[in-house]
């Protein structure tokens, strides 16, 4: 979706600068006539230009100072009005035309309103929208290594009165297939419900678990399941899911981590964060990734990445922690467990 | 059996019986054997119902895989239908699972899956899957609604109670006291498909013309073709 996002912007870009010669073009030739016809005007009056004198006029004087103030005049409305914009434009901090426009005009573009519409730059806003909504979600970490996956999320615990051990953000899909989500939790619900079903119906069918990508694949043409329905599929979400989901799964003895955004975009990763902290927490696992990565070591880089980007203290209470691996497949860590990681941090 | 006959007081004037046949015998026999790397797999090419013969070069085997062979018989066009959903599933496999092929244990499930779905108006065929998983031979049998069950050696179709016994015999060693130690190579294998198919077409008027045997190795699918009886 990126490249074809740059692409389109690129596109824009170019038009927009194309557009913007055009009518620079053509209002500096109709200045220039009105200009030229102007000062030709006052020229024929002017005496001082026209010895010969075909018309006289009483007042040489004024023609000129006409001249003049028609001269300073247009010079002092460029440079104000030219100053001002500019001015304007740079308090208001827009990136481009578009932003301008909107802060300008304290307008939205009408093309955020339906799921179904593009922008002119050939954006999908409310999806956009929708990858912003996953920035608000707790962190999710993921980090495959090639002896099995490592996903670690924070749980946001508000209250000392909530229960921590029902906030759960790592999920069983099959035993060979778990995942991490951030977002709306309740988007993730129906999500996960389509993997399992997923999963289970390919091993009904096949007689075999089912491929992690395969799995995952599902999901994301569930998410972008949708807008109106002309069809009879019926259950179709009036918004995109506002989730974000790491995969993790084991196919053939091969660990391996899939990350699936709302606009259904499916990419394999090495190491991926998702949720609030998962900028700061990308940069942190571009730094520390290496293949050769034990799965011991990448549960502890997993858990210090996540250390960074929380804002509470990191403690057995407030962290999830999952193993995926070819021989014991789904595990959970114990909260001893846990424990037991975060003490040799 | 009972029918309008046994009851003469409806035998009157427009009393309608209701009858429906939809189900055709066109005969065949199939044959498998799974060795430690390779499997063995024929049918004969006789196409015929009761005492017509359709064609004599009718093809009873499916390659669905590099590594796995159908060979499907009964109702002809019940197999024709099978095979070719059959297929068709087998290529939307490879499709929705980035161009995996599927493998031999994975169609044995769906086809019985699929054969199961009709179980109230089932295809009236009798099928055994052949092939290679995980380097080893594998012979799956099915009954006409989805039941599979794994065998290294087993006939179907008309003449399968003429066949099965001869390879109980000749590969089971059933009921000898003293078990000679013959290996069983490709072959062995084949020459022992050839002759239950020699067998059969002596006795089984829906047996015979030729025979075709798909040997199905590592290396792929090799096909033989060897004649029989015509009569």
């Amino acid at each position: 979706m990126s490249e074809n996002t740059r692409m389109t912007i690129d596109e824009a870009r170019k038009y927009k600068f194309k557009a913007a010669a055009f009518l620079i073009g053509v209002a500096g030739i109709s200045a220039a006539i009105g200009f030229s016809r102007t000062l030709a005007m006052a020229k024929k009056k002017d005496t001082m230009y026209f010895t010969k004198g075909m018309q006289e006029s009483p007042d040489l004087a004024g023609v000129q100072l006409a001249m003049k103030a028609l001269g300073y005049g247009t010079l002092y409305a460029v440079i104000g009005t030219g100053s001002l914009f500019y001015g304007i434009w740079k308090l208001s901090g827009a990136k481009n035309l578009e932003e301008f426009r909107i802060k300008l005009f304290l307008t939205r573009s009408e093309y955020d309103r339906g799921v179904n519409t593009y922008s002119p730059e050939g954006r999908l806003l409310q999806v956009e929208y929708a990858i912003e909504a996953i920035k608000l979600g707790s962190t999710a970490i993921g980090i495959s290594t090639s002896e099995g996956v490592v996903m670690v999320v924070e749980k946001r615990i508000t209250s000392p009165l909530m229960e921590p051990s029902k906030v759960e953000k790592i999920f069983e899909v099959d035993r060979h297939i778990g995942c991490a989500t951030s977002g709306l939790m309740a988007d993730s619900r129906t999500l996960l419900e389509r993997a399992r079903v997923e999963a289970q119906n390919h091993w009904f069918v096949y007689n075999e678990p089912m491929y992690v990508e395969s799995c995952a694949r599902a999901v994301s043409n569930l998410a972008i399941q949708f807008g109106d329905s002309s069809d009879d599929s019926g259950s179709a979400m009036s918004r995109p899911f506002g989730v974000a989901i790491l995969f993790a799964g084991v196919d053939n003895n091969v660990p391996q981590l899939y990350h699936m955004d709302p606009s259904g975009t499916l990419l394999r990763y090495d190491a991926k964060a998702i949720g609030s902290g998962s900028e700061g927490a990308q940069q942190h696992l571009q730094e520390i990734y290496s293949s050769s990565l034990t799965l011991k070591e990448a549960v502890s880089k997993a858990l210090e990445t996540l250390k960074q980007v929380m804002e509470e203290k990191l403690s057995s209470t407030n962290v999830e922690v999952m193993t995926m691996t070819p021989k014991d497949l789904f595990y959970m860590y114990t909260k001893e467990e846990v424990e037991a990681v975060i003490a040799d941090l | 059996m009972l029918g309008i006959n046994q009851f003469p007081e409806y035998q009157v004037p427009g009393a309608v019986q209701h009858q429906f046949n939809p189900y055709e015998n066109n005969g065949g026999s199939i044959v498998a054997i799974a060795g430690d790397n390779f499997a063995v797999i024929g049918a004969d090419t006789r196409l015929s119902a009761g005492y017509n013969i359709f064609t004599r070069n009718h093809s009873k085997l499916f390659q669905l895989t590099s590594s796995a062979v159908l060979a499907s018989c009964g109702n002809w066009c019940d197999s024709d239908t099978l095979t070719s959903i059959l297929q068709t599933r087998v290529r939307q496999y490879s499709d929705t699972h980035e161009n995996k092929e599927i493998s031999l244990n994975a169609i044995a499930q769906l086809l019985s899956t699929m054969m199961y779905g009709r179980r109230f108006f089932p295809y009236y065929v009798s099928n055994i899957l052949a092939g290679i998983y995980e380097g080893k031979g594998y012979v799956y049998s099915y009954d006409p609604i989805g039941h599979c069950e794994r065998h290294t050696y087993r006939a179907g179709g008309s003449s399968s109670a003429l066949l099965q016994p001869i390879l109980d015999n000749q590969i089971g060693l059933k009921n000898m006291e003293e078990k000679p130690t013959i290996p069983l190579t490709v072959d062995r294998a084949v020459k022992l498909v050839t002759d239950t198919f020699i067998s059969a077409a002596e006795r089984d008027i829906y047996t015979g013309d030729g025979v075709k045997i798909s040997i199905i190795t590592e290396n792929g699918v090799e096909e033989r073709q060897i004649p029989l009886r015509k009569d």
